[in-house]
């Protein structure tokens, strides 16, 4: 019976290998032409704007894409940076503007400025060099549980939350592990000051649930209803009113105003088919505009696009803050040791 | 070095120890290796099975230098202090294993596996399992799987010493006889001396890593060549020479004694039932007449063996070991001992020559 | 008896582990080289600056120290917690056994994600517990907050670790002869002093083994640490190994970060191989099942039994429950009460509101099951051949180091590493398939490892001596003696094998350009874009049929015990 069990064990090795060399058998042969482009994750899923759009784009130019996940931005960043020796990508989506020093650096991207520019409103051009092109942005804002807390409650500024009435009762999110938890350092950094901002986030120890390590877990907690508030995307009603039929989360409008992020796509300087990147990228500008804001919750840069009704319940701040690439790279590692020293106290 | 049966000799250095053996084992013998606990008398075992790396030395079987064969094409079979079943087969799986390793077919093997078992007296004990047997029983299923491998030389490392004494002593007899029948070259290796004296052709002694004595069990028993061998084989009594002047007794009408004392450490040695108790004084002195006498010598301890009394004598702060038919029925005994069964020893090697010349017995 | 390494079959010990340290060395040490020797370059060129600095550098020290405090109370936490229970798989029979340890690797099948919203809906202070506790008595505010707070994360930390300890030290106890245990009570000493002095010495072996993994696991845990902790208060290296490579980019100080995390880690484990190597006392080894007998006799033991498996029970079962309950309740009108609802799933299988036509869930489940399937079975002959090794072999300690290492890295550490190879290697399907496979197969090889180790080191010396004498070869030995005896173990040891592969899921995302997908990758998908219950849904499917699967193994492993 041992000698089975052996015997059986080399078979099923034998098929697992048997298997695995049909799919290379039933790999189709590689498109030599095809546009390859770098995605974070999210916008590569299944309900992510990304398969909809290649479809889409395929069909009307007759390129071939093949769109890559490359985990989050981050990583999509470290990845092509990693690969400036054996380049692959021709284009990049997801670069936010938070992060694109590091991109610049490593002297990659081309100089690309589209057509569709004139559409988009200047405040959200962020590169003056444009080589990232912005195609989406959003607003950092705090969300607010209406069925945790009345009406008079909530909140109407960054300042006011460090009031005792909110403690235990807002999610804040890490800036040094997530995207998300680094836009609330900058943006209370913009309003505060590089004086005031620490003195915030002191006070915010009280009132703080817990400060997670990323964005998912935030918002995980807030929708079990673990605390009212949490920081999120000025954005983030729109898919539970359209998929949820609720309005029960609304975003709180600050009046000193919103740190704004924004999203951008970039070619790579290495690509050999430029013309066609740089058709995609204008379709991304362009007729992709409504389906990435959808997708991705998230605003168009596209003055020209109609967003549907539920957009209504995602206000738009009366400010707009943002900071400068270099003086955030320049910064950053400062800001995040004195935060640090701070809240680990 | 004979040209069959076994030949070895091994040099190995340890830890605890350095082995420096020679030996051969005539082919068809059982050879026994009797020692104390920690004399390498294992370690040795495992030299000649190969389960031990033999760096210096040579080591011969039938003719073939086997010292740097690999373990598993040495035709050498070996029945571990533990038995060693293999716990996940059946006794007929495990008896078969040597056999499938020799592509023996399957129906030779069911003949030979039950002709195996009839052997050690097992009789369709196939299909049982390891832990269902006794101690005596997985003893001789690992006799039958060592047969089993068809090999030229069988090692049997302490195989009975987990075993009680009757069992023990029955499952010697059925060793010697399985010897018998099937002519294999064996070597034993125990720490029981009756077990050796019993059982085997011829015994090798050994002590710290070295070969004592080699030799029959009567040879090693009666003429014991060290004081090792003498005191380890069996009980006796060491006693130094210079007591002799005190306890001679002169038969009558015999020559003078001479009392030569030898340069080093100079030692006499008798058997315990060699010794002669003598307890009431108004009884006549025994049969025969002794040279040596022990007056006065105080009883110890007094053991009932069965078929005689161990008595531990204390004469002059020596102890005494004799064996007396009957208890002792004074205090106080006269022992006494004859020149031919004393022997002298020089710092611990034997140079026995009569004391005396014999006196016409 | 002398011990094995002196054998003459150097030649077959000294291939034997190859083909594990190849698949170690391209998979892992390799990338983890050029990852880590950044951390000696600076612009300057070659330095210990950077390191130095790094060592001595207060704040890291005391977090350093604050890493080492939570995995050593979050190891200690787990082994009070599963060595009751372990006794109890391994002495009694009682139902539902089967089905603990079938459970016992579902954590690692769980994206962490899910372990923090588990354990939020569960214990949360809006969670499940607290609300029936405020229903039941009537309260205001929750009576239980545990959570973010530093229990808060050695209780999440208990969960997901003490089923593995609870399943290898069970497996281990069953094999091992009660007769020391006997005659201590023939001596006259009580039940507890019995089990102090003799059989936990005993069990030390298996209990170290255990440990170590655990303690390992909890030294570079991230988000529970984070999530649950409550805040900065707690921040362990892996956090700052996070910032430096990720926020900053910079990989030169990310790398000098956990070059100091390995050094502390790699002492700890040689101490850990030391005192295993002294207890490995050449057990008898029994492999029969003495479970058969016996049930808890006495009313006190009756009451323990059910008190433990109620606690374990919350413990285990309790967070993966509140996800599966969670993905069958959805509001069926704009604010209405949540009711037991299918939404999810429909949502899921059928792909509504998907934007695209890529793979669908149903395909993801398929991919991961394939590699799961492969990773188990290939990990299992690499990480015994490498036992093989490390038992026959002088350098064995070494070995058993090496075979651990992949666990004392940080995953984004790691992750760096895969940049690498997958900037140089672009192939096809079938090299993303077999990189991500060989990858799983490197995180895998120390729980394999770990799982068998200890009992192949109880299998006596005489065993395979005894096989050798009688004619049979190295390799026929090994086929037809050791490893039968290993079945119990080798199949624990795919089990985990399968579930860790199951919940991977950075290697997957950075190896396989996005070509495979798996169900984790696809939970995080949803749940970037706002659908934590599809996620719930996904988990539920994910964790049935790894239950499935875990139930059908045990069955066959038990199976085997009639042998």
């Amino acid at each position: 019976m041992e000698v089975l069990m052996n015997k059986h064990r080399y078979v099923c090795v034998l098929v697992a290998i048997l298997t695995l060399s049909f799919s290379v058998f039933a790999q189709p042969a590689k498109e030599s032409k095809e546009l390859v482009v770098y995605a974070y994750d999210a916008f590569c899923g299944d309900w992510g704007p990304g398969p909809a759009i290649v479809e889409e784009f395929e069909k009307q130019y007759g390129v071939k894409v093949n769109l890559v996940s490359a985990g989050d931005a981050v990583e999509m960043m470290t990845k092509v940076i990693s690969e400036a020796g054996n380049p692959w990508a021709d284009v990049v989506i997801g670069i936010t503007d938070d992060m694109a020093q590091k991109m610049y650096d490593a002297n990659l991207l081309q100089r690309y400025e589209s057509p569709v520019l004139s559409d988009i409103p200047s405040f959200l051009h962020f590169d003056p060099l444009y080589r990232l092109l912005p195609f989406d942005y959003g607003n950092f804002a705090f969300v607010v549980d209406t069925e945790r807390m009345k009406a008079q409650d909530i909140p109407t500024s960054l300042a006011s939350l460090v009031d005792p009435k909110y403690k235990n009762k807002v999610i804040l999110i890490d800036p040094r592990t997530s995207s998300v938890g680094l836009g609330l350092l900058l943006w209370t950094i913009e309003v505060f000051g590089e004086d005031g901002y620490l003195s915030w986030w002191e006070a915010m120890k009280e009132n703080a649930l817990t400060i997670t390590d990323g964005w998912s877990s935030a918002y995980g907690l807030f929708t079990e209803g673990e605390a009212p508030l949490v920081l999120s995307y000025s954005t983030s009603p729109v898919y539970h009113v359209t998929y949820e039929e609720t309005t029960r989360y609304q975003t709180a409008i600050f009046c000193e105003g919103h740190s704004t992020t924004i999203e951008g796509v970039g070619i790579l300087a290495s690509s050999n088919q430029k013309a066609n990147a740089q058709k995609f990228v204008d379709y991304l500008l362009t007729e992709a505009q409504l389906t990435i804001a959808l997708a991705n919750s998230m605003y168009p840069v596209n003055s020209k696009t109609e967003l549907p009704a539920a957009f209504d319940y995602a206000p738009k701040p009366k400010k707009s803050l943002s900071m400068e690439t270099e003086i955030l790279a320049k910064n950053l590692d400062r800001w995040l040791t004195e935060w640090t020293q701070v809240m680990s106290r | 070095m004979t040209d069959d049966g076994l030949s070895c000799s091994l040099k190995a250095s340890y830890q605890d120890f350095n082995l420096d053996v020679s030996f051969s084992v005539k082919s068809g013998e059982l050879a026994c290796i009797i020692g104390p606990s920690g004399c390498g008398k294992s370690t040795t075992l495992q030299l000649i099975a190969g389960l031990l790396p033999l760096n210096e030395g040579k080591l011969v079987l039938n003719g073939r230098d086997i010292s740097h064969t690999s373990v598993h094409e040495r035709q050498i079979a070996m029945v571990f202090q533990d038995y060693a079943l293999f716990p996940h087969m059946s006794v007929e799986q495990n008896i078969a294993y040597p056999l499938k390793i020799r592509k023996v077919g399957r129906e030779k093997r069911k003949e030979r596996i039950a002709r195996l078992l009839s052997m050690v007296a097992l009789e369709g004990y196939q299909k049982r399992k390891s832990q269902q047997l006794s101690g005596g029983e997985r003893q001789r299923v690992a006799l039958a799987r060592a047969l089993a491998s068809d090999p030229k030389l069988l090692l049997l490392d302490e195989p009975l010493s987990a075993l009680d004494a009757k069992l023990r002593k029955h499952l010697r007899e059925e060793i010697r006889r399985i010897h018998d029948e099937t002519g294999i070259t064996t070597l034993y290796v125990t720490h029981d001396q009756e077990e050796a004296l019993s059982l085997a052709d011829r015994i090798i002694v050994m002590h710290e890593g070295r070969v004592m004595q080699e030799g029959t069990g009567e040879q090693i028993y009666n003429e014991p060549a060290n004081l090792f061998v003498a005191t380890f084989m069996g009980e006796g009594n060491a006693l130094p020479y210079s007591i002799i002047p005190k306890t001679l007794v002169n038969p009558g009408g015999t020559d003078p004694f001479v009392f030569k004392p030898k340069e080093g450490k100079h030692t006499i040695f008798f058997r315990p039932e060699e010794v002669l108790v003598q307890d009431n004084k108004n009884l006549p002195l025994a049969e025969y007449l002794v040279h040596l006498q022990f007056k006065q010598a105080e009883v110890l301890s007094c053991e009932f063996q069965g078929d005689h009394y161990r008595l531990v004598c204390s004469w002059e702060g020596y102890p005494i070991i004799s064996h007396c038919s009957h208890r002792p029925q004074s205090r106080n005994v006269t022992l006494g001992v004859r020149v031919k069964h004393i022997r002298e020893y020089v710092d611990g090697q034997s140079v026995t020559k009569p004391l005396l010349p014999p006196v016409g017995e | 008896m002398r011990d094995d390494k002196n054998m003459q079959y150097k030649r077959f010990y000294r291939v034997m582990p190859l083909p594990s340290t190849m698949v170690l060395l391209l998979l892992f040490f390799v990338p983890l080289f050029f990852t880590l020797s950044s951390a000696f370059v600076t612009e300057q060129g070659f330095t210990f600056s950077r390191i130095a600095g790094v060592f001595t550098d207060p704040y890291t020290q005391r977090i350093m120290l604050f890493t080492l405090l939570q995995a050593t109370l979050s190891t200690l936490a787990s082994l009070l917690v599963a060595l009751p229970g372990a006794y109890l798989i391994a002495t009694y029979s009682f139902r539902g056994k089967r089905l603990i340890l079938a459970l016992s690797a579902i954590p690692f099948v769980i994206p962490s994600i899910l372990v923090v919203l588990g354990f939020v809906i569960f214990f949360g202070n809006n969670g499940f517990l607290n609300r029936i506790l405020m229903t039941l008595f009537k309260l205001e505010e929750p009576p239980l907050s545990i959570l973010y707070s530093f229990p808060a994360i050695i209780l999440a930390h208990t969960f997901y670790n003490f089923p593995i300890i609870m399943s290898l030290v069970s497996s281990y106890w069953e094999h091992m002869d009660g007769n020391c245990e006997t005659a201590s009570y023939t001596l006259g000493a009580t039940k507890a002093k019995t089990f102090f002095s003799i059989t936990l010495p005993r069990l030390l072996p298996a209990i170290i083994s255990a440990a170590s993994l655990v303690f390992l696991f909890c030294f570079n845990s991230f988000a529970i640490i984070l999530v649950l902790g409550g805040g900065p208060r707690y921040t362990t290296m892996e956090v700052e190994i996070y910032r430096q490579a990720r926020m900053l980019g910079q990989t030169g100080s990310a790398a000098a970060l956990s070059l100091f995390s390995i050094l502390v880690t790699s002492i700890l484990l040689l101490w850990y191989n030391r005192t295993q190597k002294r207890l490995a006392l050449s057990e008898t080894y029994r492999n029969s099942n003495r479970l058969i007998e016996k049930k808890p006799a006495t009313l006190p033991g009756k009451l323990l039994a059910l008190f433990y498996t109620i606690v374990s029970s919350l413990f285990i079962l309790g967070p993966i429950a509140s996800v599966v309950v969670r993905s069958f309740m959805a509001s069926s009108s704009r604010s209405g009460a949540e009711a037991f609802s299918l939404k999810w799933y429909r949502q899921l299988l059928s792909l509504e509101r998907a934007t695209g036509h890529m793979n669908s869930a149903l395909q993801a489940l398929s991919n991961s099951l394939v590699i799961a399937a492969l990773v188990a079975l290939c990990t299992v002959p690499l990480a015994l051949t490498l036992c093989v090794a490390i038992r026959k072999k002088e350098k064995g300690s070494l070995l058993e180091l090496l075979g651990m290492m992949p666990m004392t890295v940080s995953s984004v550490i790691i992750g760096l590493g895969y940049y690498l190879i997958s900037a140089r290697i672009r192939g096809g399907l079938l090299t993303s398939y077999s990189l991500v496979v060989l990858a799983h197969m490197v995180k895998s090889i120390p729980f394999v490892l770990r799982t068998i180790l200890p009992e192949y080191r109880k299998i006596p010396n005489s065993y395979i001596h005894s096989s050798l004498t009688l004619g049979a070869g190295p390799l026929r030995t090994f086929l037809q003696i050791e490893l039968p005896l290993l079945r119990g173990a080798m199949l624990t040891g795919a089990i985990f094998a399968f579930a860790l592969s199951m919940g991977e899921f950075n290697a997957t995302l950075t190896l396989a350009n996005s070509s495979i997908v798996t169900l984790p990758i696809v939970m995080y998908r949803l749940i970037g874009s706002y659908n934590f219950q599809g996620a719930c849904a996904l988990g539920t499917i994910l964790i049935a049929v790894c239950t499935l699967v875990f139930i059908v193994s045990e069955l066959a492993k038990g199976g085997k015990y009639d042998r």
